[in-house]
């Protein structure tokens, strides 16, 4: 099963916010285009996609972050609004190759919000004792 | 796990997407998977655990042939059942999952599948239903330069909840505001490829409301496809007196082709779980004037089903209401007015 994060974020996310973002959640993760264009994939160094990254859309219908997301979400989302679908790849065990994608893809949502505010939802409440992996500590250590 | 970033998984004749989240939208992504895959011939199947829910865009795409929801069991025994049918559902190396009876065989209707064929999870009863109301309408405009594309959701919208459409998009979410130029020049950007959409009334405590749309060009002009949902409360009646004035509507409008109404039991929020088939029963078909000068005036009210006249005096359509749904009566009309209009049923465009 996949972990679907989305971040609500107050400003237009331009290229710079969206690789600082990146960058925070695995700075030695590979960037990659996919889905024609409309998605970016961070990957790992054997092109693993880990987590997967749809083009930010204007909401211009607030109605649908409650109808899809639900009215709690939907009583914390900021005004103006874009909606960024960030998507977790994971195997049976939750990881892909090794990797906690689910907290891969939060760091990123949160490394998003952090620099444009807005807020946070995720298919299912955040791990908060997130397993860590040897990957992991590496991409502590790296920051 | 490279071929599109939505797939999950692929075997030579279908891709399977895993969604594991509370309401499972028809997003860009599946949109996109779907579009790709269906060119090859590849069938597609969304596989949730049994507490998602679908939106009425995506149950529609998974009752086509060739696709499917697949739902873990709850129980953890690692089975699957299909969410439409409840039918229990194998691994088949070449064509994903298939009903564990009869591999590849289509879906048997919920009516002729013994008890024992079904998963007990879909057969729980969920809590409160109430009832949606769909409603298919077929319109063909002449292909002009000034056609302005979604009068006919906007008709649709305004009759079941008072409002106009809040919004449109390619996929769901649907984010832009409704805006028929908008919509209309996506359209002609397509065209001749036919363009699908779907609309959503403006949430905020308005009626529940959500279509469909595909646009396609045809000999005779533009056609619209439109399906549309409304659902009501556990104790509220659908407004199935509003069905004969929207007739009228399109009628006098000259695009109307078909419609259909059916009502079934679901959930106040029109979304819906893998659970108990709730089969659609038909409420009421009208013809448009085109279709009932193709089937001759005379023969359409020779019918066994009275239908009313609506519309222009000089080119008329024809409504034919079948009850409230909730008995048997209303089956019964729509197959005796099907048999008399021909095997094939109404005539389409």
């Amino acid at each position: 099963m996949t972990y679907d994060v989305v971040a609500l974020v107050r400003k237009d996310p331009d290229m710079r916010a969206l690789i600082d973002a990146m960058v925070e959640a695995g700075p030695e993760l590979r960037v990659r285009g996919a889905g024609g264009g409309a998605v970016v994939q961070l990957r790992d160094d054997d092109g693993t996609p880990l987590v997967s990254i749809e083009a930010a859309q204007r909401v211009d219908v607030p109605g649908e972050v409650e109808r899809l997301l639900g009215a709690e979400t939907a009583a914390c989302m900021p005004d103006p609004c874009w909606w960024v679908e960030v998507r977790a790849s994971r195997g049976t065990d939750g990881t892909a190759a090794g990797v906690d994608t689910a907290g891969l893809a939060h760091r990123f949502a949160d490394g998003l919000v952090g620099s444009l505010g807005g807020t946070v939802w995720s298919a299912h409440p955040r791990p908060t004792a997130r397993r860590r992996d040897a990957r992991d500590e590496r991409n502590e250590d790296a920051r | 796990m490279t071929i599109h970033p939505a797939v999950d998984l692929a075997t030579d004749r279908t891709v399977l997407v895993y969604q594991d989240r509370p309401v499972v939208p028809l997003s860009s992504w599946l949109a996109d998977a779907m579009a790709t895959f269906a060119e090859e011939g590849r069938g597609l199947q969304v596989v949730t655990p049994a507490a998602s829910r679908l939106t009425f865009p995506l149950r529609s795409l998974l009752s086509r042939p060739q696709a499917r929801w697949v739902v873990a069991e709850p129980d953890g025994s690692g089975g699957h059942y299909d969410g439409l049918t409840g039918t229990r559902l194998v691994w088949d190396d070449t064509a994903g999952y298939v009903p564990a009876a009869a591999p590849e065989a289509p879906a048997a209707p919920v009516g002729g599948t013994a008890p024992s064929d079904l998963s007990p999870a879909f057969l729980q009863r969920p809590a409160a239903l109430g009832a949606h109301l769909i409603i298919d309408v077929t319109a063909v405009h002449p292909a002009t330069d000034e056609l302005l594309l979604g009068a006919v959701a906007e008709a649709l919208a305004r009759a079941f909840t008072g409002a106009d459409p809040g919004g449109w998009g390619t996929s769901e979410p649907a984010l832009n505001v409704w805006d028929r130029a908008a919509l209309t020049a996506t359209c002609r950007r397509r065209a001749p490829q036919p363009t699908w959409f779907a609309f959503v009334g403006p949430g905020g405590g308005t009626r529940p409301c959500i279509g469909t749309q595909r646009v396609s060009r045809v000999t005779s002009g533009v056609k619209e496809k439109v399906t549309f949902a409304v659902a009501y409360a556990e104790d509220e009646p659908p407004a199935l007196h509003r069905l004969e004035d929207t007739v009228g509507d399109l009628a006098h409008r000259g695009v109307l082709r078909t419609l259909t109404a059916h009502r079934l039991p679901g959930r106040p929020d029109l979304t819906y779980e893998p659970r108990t088939p709730s089969a659609a029963t038909p409420v009421g078909l009208a013809l448009g004037p085109g279709a009932v000068t193709e089937a001759g005036m005379d023969h359409v009210l020779e019918s066994p089903v009275s239908g009313h006249l609506m519309g222009r005096r000089e080119q008329p359509a024809v409504w034919f209401p079948f009850g409230d749904g909730t008995t048997p009566e209303s089956r019964q009309a729509f197959t005796r007015l099907m048999r008399h209009l021909g095997a094939e049923g109404p005539p389409t465009v």
